[in-house]
């Protein structure tokens, strides 16, 4: 891939921090005991679970295939808490994953892809949360909102699964 | 002879492509995990349900119409993906502790849904809108815990196996 200047300096400038950022004592406990990787791994899967369960019902509803009896702001209360929480959860472990492999993570072109994603999904899911609460009779009965409301879910199933993809390919390219 | 059938499955062509692929594995297991978390997703929606801590205005009957077909449609995605998996390195995978146990959880994650299936559900009439029985709930306790450990030792073998 073809980096300017600008995105050469920077890539110095987060692969110095990240040196520094592995040779911190909370890093290398993390590196060494290797049962933890392992178990934070884990924990990130299961909610990416519980993201994907509540995601794909949401938008099962905005489909009009799922749920039927109940309305998309009752899909709303039920399942966007349950999604941010996860969020929450997935940004700690995360977190400790990056702070145990520094580079191998804010160097990778995948990995920033990935926390790009994750911006416009947050972005996307905030302002739909929003719109909801503010009409929710409009999207709970008027049938005009159906293509929006389709491409919607369609489109951000398709964010979710890109993020989840993204995340298994971090182990798999080369990284500086 | 369980050996002599894995070396025969990572001999085939298909299998023999996935390993020596440098884009077959990453792809099918990301698809694996794809479908996997869309699994235990589902199934912790019911089993919440079941343990009454969420969507308790909605009947346990709804909620299993509202999840099943997409944990069953997920659940065999993710094991055709699984064995495509399994296949490129059949040998290494069947004496290995990791998916060994992984097996066995998934086996037990079955019973135990079996044996809900055949004897706490079909009395699901009395208890669809209300409280859900004690011998319910410790179906749902079990199942969240067998998921999570199909989960853990699935990771497990990422770490086992090179």
């Amino acid at each position: 891939m073809q980096h300017s200047a600008a995105w050469l300096d920077m890539d110095r400038v987060i692969g110095e921090f990240s040196d520094w950022l592995s040779a911190t004592p909370f890093s290398l406990v993390i590196q060494t005991q290797e049962w933890i990787i392992p178990a934070i791994q884990s924990m990130h899967i299961m909610a990416v679970s519980v993201i994907m369960g509540s995601a794909i019902m949401i938008d099962l509803k905005l489909l009009g295939v799922a749920a039927r009896g109940s309305s998309i702001s009752d899909a709303n209360r039920r399942f966007l808490p349950w999604i941010w929480s996860a969020m929450g959860l997935l940004l700690l472990t995360g977190a400790l994953l990056t702070a145990a492999e520094p580079r191998r993570e804010l160097l990778n072109d995948i990995f920033r892809l990935k926390m790009g994603l994750i911006l416009l999904i947050v972005a996307v899911t905030a302002a739909f949360q929003h719109t909801v609460r503010r009409n929710s009779a409009a999207w709970d009965e008027d049938p005009g909102k159906k293509m929006p409301a389709r491409l919607l879910a369609i489109g951000s199933l398709a964010v979710w699964v890109a993020i989840l993809f993204c995340g298994r390919w971090i182990a798999y390219v080369e990284h500086g | 002879m369980l050996h002599s059938l894995a070396q025969a499955l990572q001999d085939t062509d298909f299998a023999q492509w996935i390993s020596q692929s440098s884009l077959a594995f990453p792809w099918f297991e990301s698809i694996h995990v794809a479908c996997l978390t869309t699994v235990v997703g589902a199934i912790t929606i019911l089993d919440l349900r079941l343990l009454n801590l969420a969507w308790r205005s909605r009947s346990v009957r709804d909620v299993s119409a509202d999840v099943l077909p997409l944990t069953w449609g997920a659940f065999v995605l993710a094991a055709i993906a699984g064995a495509l998996l399994f296949s490129s390195k059949a040998v290494e995978y069947v004496d290995n502790l990791a998916f060994r146990l992984k097996m066995l959880l998934l086996a037990l994650a079955g019973i135990n849904m079996l044996i809900f299936q055949f004897t706490t559900y079909r009395s699901v009439a009395d208890w669809d809108r209300g409280a859900t029985p004690v011998a319910a709930r410790i179906s749902a306790l079990l199942s969240l815990l067998f998921w999570a450990a199909v989960i853990i030792s699935g990771r497990w073998i990422g770490f086992t196996v090179h």
